[in-house]
């Protein structure tokens, strides 16, 4: 079933409305635009507010009453119609589908004065998911990427993109329908928004149509008021949204991130991690996402399959879900105001535990029948100062420690 | 600060354009027709007002100098503009079809960044045309050309006499004693006769033309005043008031030049003897006048070098490569487009060098090893391009450099083919006429024993001839027809072609 919920995006956007939060209800708004095709009065509606929002000087500046009347004017259309939504839906969700497949695909090239070698792994990516790439610096992640992308050769393997219908060696056909964002962004020229609606164009957006996508992505994405700025004159946060709005003009299969969140501070993590939730719910333009990160929780937290890659070699890749299932103990990552035997003494207390020191945190495990809620408890109970805790028996973090 | 400059008009076009035609507004072909246009008006005002010098049309070139340089200047800031937004690059949605657009469009604004000297010069030429009429031109051409024989401004003019020396000495007995002479000139046998008709009248037969006396009549004109003194002084005074009248250095009255003549009629004159000549100033006069009258002619039958084919034709090549190697840097990584240049000069130089070494000691050599060498480099990179054209892997720097020197080459291989056809074969009979004809037509003749022999040969002749002008006029349409084909050829169909092959390379997955 597919992950677009119209009942949740009416919950959503009731509540938005009632916390006056019209920043996100118009984004919500401008959302469902996209998704349905609503009369043009409705569609109107979310657009007005989009430009009452605009208008504001500040986040914090009261509403005017009759926007918010609008939204619920819309609000009510949605809802009133919320069965026909429901059975578009099920019209045009076929289920997730193969965008990308290769098998066997590896790599060998020297870098620097040592080889490197990515070992041949399979890889399928499907639309409506996400897939987070992981592992230690120079282990193979955008090497991986860069061959999904099509900028770097396979030495073995076969690549195919079913859902493309599209030939191997048709790369320019292939690349105009995969969007890939390096880590290193390209310098562009001009404002934000001639470069916006010149993509939108050349990816056959037109006219009324292209200044209707670009002010929604623009919103969308929190771009409003950095569109007439130059690539100068924006911060490294915004301007891989900017590239990331680009690439949505051209309602790509595929979207291919490398490293997105390197160059982010927290906050900006998170929103670009909200918006990348946002584009793989679309039904009406459903795509697939791979990316790779450090940022290990960040990307657990949207990911519907993890690959860990370490030195070359593909140790994991599966779904997310299922990755600790048949997991032989239970991991924790703890670290306080607290030295190491005080911990060691608390450990007796829970039979078949190990501590593992990585000099800032302790990864401790326990045996499966031992619960999160109960070791928790027992450290607690103990009066050992926490200040850090979290639960990594169903994370690929495990996956980093040395003994692996 | 530059948006000021912009009116708002141009910025509202360029806002649809942005979200209807990406081709044109990545060209910025409306920006380049505003600008033309206003260089164009400001362009015909210089040329409006500027003083006009008859004299002298050479002086314009300061003018073209600075327009050159201004288009340049707007070249490279096009270029630069142009290149900043690439469809391609972006993988954009595209029709193989575009690429005819994007010759068109790009063609047109390199040709209007260099095209302010079509309307500076027709302004100018207009200007010149209407410096006097038609019939005033020809009025003052026939009147400076019948008294002209009175001024005497140079012995040349006149014909001249051998006459034999008759105290012959010679310092050296062993050499062989020939008669020596001295050359006088007959000041009443005037032979140079429309000295001061323009050349396109002379030749010109047509309506243009008429009323323009001939030499005969010229002379007819003449021998009539000599015999009459009041005519005579009417005429000269005619010519005078001519310079004057366009500003020329005259200081003599018309009984002087009247008189003088006569008195140069009366023996000839010896070939140094310069004396009884006018003072430099008036003897610059006649190329002067005569300058003047040819420019004013040119203008008014529209005889100026932008209505040239020849000038048109370098222009159109100009214009088509500046454009081609444009739309060349678009298609390819830009590393590689400018390894691509430096092939193209090193490689020549190289060529140019290996032909020296290998034609040394033997005369005539170079020029065909030369030849051949660049043909077979063309070759080369054809072979090369064919190789990824059919198998396209991965991509390859060097089939990506070969297939740009092809690209480029294309449009005047055919050409070039025809002439070295011509150069190193006699396939055209370039070298009928100095050989077969001279040596051994005219050899026949000269051992002819009889006179029907003789005109059997002199029949055989006329066959050659008549075959060696027919060779040649083919070469000169083989030239002009692989001109035409290399050009169809190239924007019809290798453009697109190529295009594609471009892109194909450029999208391929990289090695590493």
């Amino acid at each position: 079933m597919h992950p677009f919920s119209i009942t949740e995006n009416i919950s959503e956007l009731n509540f938005l409305l009632e916390q006056k939060d019209i920043s996100k209800a118009s984004r919500k708004m401008l959302d469902l635009t996209k998704e349905f095709d609503l009369p043009q009065e409705i569609e109107l509606l979310a657009h007005e507010v989009r430009i009452h929002h605009n208008s504001l000087q500040t986040e914090t500046q009261l509403v005017d009453e009759v926007v918010v009347e609008k939204c619920k004017y819309f609000l009510a259309y949605i809802e009133q119609h919320k069965e026909q939504f429901e059975s578009f839906i099920q019209q045009i969700d076929h289920g997730t589908s193969t965008v990308y497949y290769a098998k066997g695909i590896s790599k060998r090239f020297w870098s620097g004065n040592s080889p490197f070698y990515l070992q041949p792994s399979d890889l399928e990516l499907r639309t409506g998911q996400i897939t987070g790439v992981v592992g230690e610096n120079g282990n193979g992640k955008t090497t991986l990427l860069r061959i999904v992308a099509g900028e770097l050769m396979s030495d073995t393997g076969e690549i195919t993109y079913p859902l493309l219908s599209l030939k191997a060696g048709q790369w320019y056909d292939i690349k105009n329908q995969i969007a890939f964002i390096p880590q290193r962004l390209s310098k562009w020229h001009g404002t934000l928004l001639d470069n916006l609606r010149f993509y939108a164009n050349i990816h056959g957006i037109k006219e009324e149509e292209n200044e209707k996508q670009v002010a929604y992505i623009l919103h969308r994405l929190g771009l409003d008021k950095f569109k007439h700025l130059k690539w100068s004159e924006i911060s490294s946060g915004y301007r891989l949204r900017f590239e990331l709005a680009k690439m949505l003009m051209r309602r790509p299969k595929l979207l291919v991130l490398d490293e997105p969140l390197a160059n982010l501070d927290i906050n900006a993590q998170q929103l670009f991690l909200q918006d990348l939730k946002f584009i793989i719910k679309s039904i009406r333009y459903p795509l697939s996402i791979i990316l790779s990160s450090q940022a290990l929780h960040e990307i657990e937290s949207v990911a519907d399959n993890i690959i860990f890659i370490k030195q070359g070699q593909t140790i994991y890749s599966g779904s997310q879900k299922a990755f600790g299932q048949d997991r032989k103990v239970n991991t924790f990552e703890v670290s306080g105001n607290f030295t190491r035997e005080q911990l060691v003494q608390v450990m007796q207390l829970i039979p078949g535990s190990k501590i593992e020191d990585s000099g800032t945190i302790y990864f401790i495990s326990v045996p499966t029948d031992f619960s999160a809620e109960e070791f928790l408890q027992t450290l607690i109970m103990n009066k050992i100062p926490l200040t850090y805790y979290r639960d990594i028996s169903f994370s690929t973090r495990k996956l980093f420690k040395k003994d692996f | 600060m530059i948006s000021v400059l912009v009116p708002g008009f141009l910025k509202r076009l360029d806002a649809k354009l942005l979200v209807k035609y990406p081709i044109l507004w990545g060209s910025k072909l409306h920006f380049v027709a505003y600008y033309s246009l206003l260089l164009w008006v400001l362009t015909s005002l210089i040329a409006l007002v500027i003083p006009i010098d008859l004299t002298d049309m050479v002086g314009n070139g300061l003018y073209y100098t600075f327009f050159t340089i201004i288009s340049i200047v707007l070249l490279c800031v096009w270029l630069y503009r142009n290149a900043l937004f690439n469809i391609e690059s972006e993988y954009g949605n595209r029709k193989k079809t575009d690429e005819y657009k994007v010759f068109f469009v790009n063609f047109l604004c390199v040709f209007l960044l260099f095209s302010f000297a079509y309307p500076f010069s027709y302004v100018y030429n207009i200007r010149v045309a209407n410096s006097m009429s038609k019939e005033e031109l020809k009025t003052e051409i026939n009147t400076l050309n019948i008294a002209e024989p009175f001024f005497v401004r140079s012995y040349y003019d006149y014909s001249e006499i051998q006459i034999q020396k008759n105290d012959t000495t010679i310092a050296d007995s062993t050499e062989e004693q020939y008669p020596q002479y001295i050359y006088k000139h007959d000041i009443t046998q005037y032979r140079a006769w429309n000295k001061y008709t323009p050349y396109r009248f002379v030749t010109d037969s047509s309506e243009a033309s008429y009323g323009i006396l001939t030499s005969k009549e010229q002379e007819t004109a003449f021998n009539q005043l000599r015999n009459n003194d009041s005519k005579a002084l009417q005429a000269i005074q005619n010519c005078i008031n001519i310079l004057k009248k366009h500003d020329q250095k005259f200081d003599y009255e018309a009984t002087y030049v009247l008189s003088r003549y006569k008195s140069m009629c009366k023996e000839p004159i010896e070939y140094n003897n310069f004396n009884d000549l006018y003072d430099g100033q008036f003897n610059g006069n006649p190329y002067k006048m005569e300058t003047i009258l040819r420019n004013v002619a040119d203008a008014q039958y529209d005889n100026i070098f932008i209505f040239m084919w020849g000038f048109n034709l370098a222009m159109f090549y100009f214009v088509f490569y500046i454009t081609l190697f444009f739309m060349l840097f678009k298609s390819v990584k830009w590393q590689y487009f400018l390894l691509t240049l430096v092939v193209f000069i090193v490689l020549p130089i190289l060529l140019f060098i290996f032909a020296m070494m290998f034609s040394w000691g033997a005369n005539g050599a170079f020029g065909p090893i030369y030849m051949t060498g660049i043909l077979l480099l063309y070759l080369i990179a054809l072979v090369v391009s064919l190789t990824f054209i059919f198998q396209p892997k991965r991509f390859n720097g060097f089939k990506s450099i070969c297939m740009q020197v092809v690209y480029i080459c294309t449009p005047v291989v055919f050409l070039y083919f025809i002439f070295y056809l011509d150069e190193n074969t006699n396939i055209f009979w370039r070298e009928y006429y100095t050989n077969m004809y001279q040596h051994e037509i005219q050899a026949a003749v000269s051992t002819a024993d009889n006179m029907k022999q003789a005109a059997s040969i002199q029949a055989q002749n006329m066959v050659y001839e008549a075959d060696y002008k027919a060779h040649r006029e083919l070469y000169e349409n083989f030239l002009w027809g692989s001109i035409a084909f290399g050009i169809l050829f190239h924007i019809s169909f290798f453009m697109v072609f190529m295009k594609e092959q471009f892109l194909k390379m450029k999208s391929l997955p990289k090695n590493k």
